[in-house]
């Protein structure tokens, strides 16, 4: 391996220039050393990366005191965009890697595929240092995030190359993976308000591919689909972290450079074949559920996350022997409020009035106090859920994977500071709904 | 390692002060002992109030006062903070009692406030109480009867002298539930709940501030909780097997060290991927009236009774012969170490840690120092110093071993 060393700007960087290309399998770290008290030499290594972003002056202005403004964003040439966002909590430190993926109609399914694969590669060495390991799909792509010691950092991110490597032919564990997910498909579409809501949202965004997939797409994701499709998304360039941590970001960048595909490896497999219909077997009729839904036109509206502590407010006042409730589901460019309710028979009409009368009676109950209420509802639970370091990751690497925006998080809780019960009636009129979905169940 | 400033600029700065000035010290110092720790951009702020009164102080025939006082001081003040950004959680134990606000942190002194004479000044509102008691009523009624019920209360009987308080179920008994008035938990509170007494940790957007006791809460056991172990058998036409193996140990075992016991054990009897045999394995520490002991409690289907017994017990009793050593201590201690500091992660659970620390010890733990300072040594003598364990089954007569 030869090193160069290159001034740019105020940084001296060093790279490598023979670095290994395409998919390797990470080594392991030692298991002896403490990076916090005996910083490995081979960590402080081969970087040459560009600050998009500078680090924030120390004058910051109140707005930028956030916790969830980063502090720089940078990135290495043909490696992932890192947002920093500098801190110590509690001398642990968190890495979420966002992977976009858009697929096909007879790929559905296989971004969750290829999470479940990587949980199960990450899940054994992550138990030998007591870390914590997430994989999920979002409706932009892949989220890997871990968790851990601070002093564990380098193996922290050795786990993250675990999870972004290319998937190894394991046709058994492919195999439990796609059957698990179907049996999940199964009870989902059993359960009504799990239909209703797949109604709706195929009514609102027909041309949305689930990221659930279905019975057929699952059966045909086989080890070449799934490896065209890891090829596909998984290239370093189009990749993204959010490392909440209190180490430079050079010591960091050296771990996080090798992430996923490099070069031209992608391959592909022709046009695939179009996905048939499935049937899943109905059982027998009890109840009738009704859904409604209203869809914005945002990805991040904090509008939404208002109005639907209203609803449920609203829902929660009122006794009822129905049973109703107030969901959100994000779709990949916004946001979609669905209120749904199961009646038995005699109960049903009645049901589907008070769905109906719901919002526009919230709509006419809004006053200062209680959007000013539903609003510190929703900072407290926002605030809660970003209290520790993955939260806070996970926080800002889901906004930064919505919009493309490193401080959406920032934007979306300034945003929420200012909803007044003018600015939530209006948004209320922008709405775009009700779509409808009934089911019998 | 190189680490950037502390990221504490002019609004949330400002948060601080107001929480060190107005809602903060002037109370703070009333308290028995206190703890802040800042925390770099935090959402929220948490602090514990750790109350040295529990189920064991309530009267005999009004069980249940200390978890009613408890719980209805805490609905009252979250109805009082609903849509403030605060919200409060109670924990009502055998000796203590812990309320933990939770609140963005522009809400976070007036909450405080709210709290604190809620917790100290106010009398227990009657209207709220009787919710908590028919919500208390419900549930207990619910679990009356339930094997799971039965096994706990059996097992927390042999932590403790016989007919000791401390060892009735927190939340009482149907009977005493139908009895107690507001005024026996206003009696309980007014007699017990003291800031004098009480200790008091914060953690978020603070500044980091100690005023430890320097003083124990009670004075350490010179001997272990008993000196000779037993094993008793309890036979229930159920479906699954509870065994619970409880062992003394001395005072002189550090927190840390004992919580690192407790995980290698955890490790040593529910490895990954866990036996289908059993339902759940808990090895914890539990503070017993005549001192520290760890249990550990284990659900099985009844086949496997006697040999997650022999299991369980040969585990423990291999761990002095062959304590961790090497490259395993370090693996074990490095697992112990993420572990431990990920529970902490929320500001909720670590003020929680740091009153507790402050009520037992006098002082807050830095845990990851302690950690480190953890040896192969320390862990071998901590193990070598278990007394002879108490051990309960609960489970049906396969006629298995009933000795």
């Amino acid at each position: 391996m030869s090193l160069r060393t290159r001034r740019t700007s105020s940084y001296q960087i060093r790279y490598e220039t023979d670095r290994p290309d395409t998919a390797r399998s990470p080594k392991a770290p030692s298991g002896a050393f403490s990076f916090a008290r005996h910083p490995p030499t081979q960590m402080i290594r081969i970087l040459t990366f560009t600050f998009l972003l500078g680090s924030l002056p120390s004058g910051a202005t109140a707005q930028d005191a956030s916790p969830f403004r980063p502090d720089s964003v940078v990135q290495a040439p043909g490696g992932p965009t890192i947002v920093m966002v500098t801190v110590n909590p509690g001398g642990t430190a968190a890495l979420r890697l966002s992977v976009p993926l858009t697929e096909n109609a007879a790929e559905a399914g296989a971004g969750l595929v290829l999470a479940r694969l990587a949980l199960n590669r990450m899940g054994g060495p992550a138990r030998q240092i007591g870390a914590r390991v997430h994989a999920e799909r979002t409706p932009w792509g892949i989220a890997y995030r871990v968790e851990g010691a601070e002093a564990d950092i380098e193996y922290l991110t050795y786990l993250l190359r675990l999870a972004a490597q290319e998937p190894a032919s394991e046709p058994h564990v492919r195999a439990a993976i796609r059957d698990e997910l179907a049996s999940d498909l199964k009870a989902r579409a059993e359960a009504p308000l799990e239909r209703i809501l797949s109604d709706l949202v195929t009514d609102a965004a027909p041309a949305e591919i689930s990221t659930g997939g279905t019975l057929e797409t699952l059966a045909e994701l086989r080890a070449a689909r799934l490896q065209e499709v890891w090829s596909r998304s998984h290239r370093s360039a189009r990749m993204s972290v959010v490392a909440v941590t209190g180490l430079d970001s050079e010591v960091l960048l050296a771990g996080l450079d090798r992430l996923g595909a490099t070069g031209d490896t992608a391959r592909s497999l022709g046009s695939p074949p179009a996905p048939q219909a499935s049937e899943i077997p109905v059982p027998a009729a009890l109840r009738t559920w009704h859904g409604l839904a209203w869809t914005d036109g945002s990805k991040l509206d904090p509008h939404a996350e208002v109005l639907a502590t209203l609803m449920t407010g609203h829902l929660e006042a009122g006794a009822s022997e129905t049973e109703m409730t107030v969901r959100r589901r994000q779709l990949s460019d916004r946001s979609m409020l669905v209120l749904a309710g199961g009646a038995y028979a005699r109960n049903s009409a009645g049901m589907r009035t008070r769905l109906l009368d719901l919002l526009p009676a919230v709509r006419a109950s809004i006053d200062g106090p209680s959007v000013t209420a539903a609003r510190m509802q929703v900072a407290l639970a926002l605030a809660r859920a970003a209290g520790d370091s993955g939260g806070l990751a996970e926080h800002i690497g889901w906004g930064f994977e919505a919009t493309g925006n490193p401080f959406a998080a920032v934007a979306h809780y300034d945003a929420l500071s200012a909803v007044t019960a003018r600015s939530l009636t209006e948004y209320i009129d922008t709405l775009t709904g009700p779509l409808t979905a009934s089911v019998t169940r | 390692m190189n680490r950037r400033r502390p990221f504490v600029c002019a609004t949330w700065a400002s948060l601080a002060i107001l929480i060190g000035s107005s809602a903060g010290h002037a109370q703070l110092t009333t308290y028995a002992a206190t703890a802040t720790r800042g925390v770099e951009r935090a959402t929220v702020v948490a602090g514990t109030v750790l109350l040295p009164a529990g189920s064991r102080h309530d009267g005999a025939t009004t069980a249940g006062s200390a978890w009613l006082a408890g719980h209805s001081i805490a609905s009252h003040a979250n109805a009082t903070l609903a849509g403030s950004g605060a919200t409060v959680s109670v924990s009502v134990a055998r000796s203590t009692t812990a309320f933990t606000l939770t609140a963005v942190p522009e809400s976070w002194a007036t909450a405080w406030a709210t709290l604190d004479t809620l917790i100290f000044d106010a009398p227990i509102d009657p209207a709220t109480f009787d919710v908590e008691r028919r919500l208390a009523t419900t549930q207990l009624a619910f679990r009356v009867g339930s094997p799971v019920t039965d096994f706990q209360a059996e097992a927390f009987a042999r932590l403790a002298p016989p007919s000791d308080p401390w060892a009735r179920t927190p939340v009482g008994s149907l009977e005493s539930l139908g009895v107690i008035t507001p005024e026996d938990a206003e009696a309980l509170r007014a007699q017990h709940y003291r800031r004098g007494s009480s200790a008091v940790a914060i953690v978020g957007a603070v500044d980091d501030v100690s005023t430890p006791s320097g003083s124990r809460s009670s004075i350490p056991a010179a001997t272990p909780a008993w000196l000779s172990g037993d094993r008793t058998v309890l036979k229930q036409d159920v479906t699954s097997a509870w065994i619970s193996v409880a062992y003394p140990v001395p005072a002189s075992i550090d927190r840390t060290t004992l919580e690192f016991l407790v995980d290698i054990i955890q490790d040593a009897l529910d490895p990954v991927p866990p036996d289908p045999e059993r339902y759940s394995v808990d090895v914890r520490i539990e503070e017993a009236p005549g001192g520290t002991t760890v249990v550990v409690q284990i659900a099985v289907i009844p086949d496997a009774a006697d040999r997650w017994e022999a299991r369980t017990v040969n585990a423990v009793a291999a761990l002095p012969e062959a304590p961790p050593t090497g490259e395993f201590f370090d693996w074990a201690r490095r697992r112990f170490r993420s572990r431990r500091l990920l529970a902490e992660g929320g500001a909720e659970q670590s003020s929680a840690r740091m009153a507790a620390d402050l009520l037992r010890d006098g002082e807050v733990r830095d845990l990851d120092e302690n950690i480190w300072a953890l040896t192969e040594a320390g862990v071998a003598a901590a193990f070598r110093s278990f007394g002879d364990a108490r051990i309960l089954r609960l489970g049906p007569d396969l006629g298995l071993s009933g000795r």
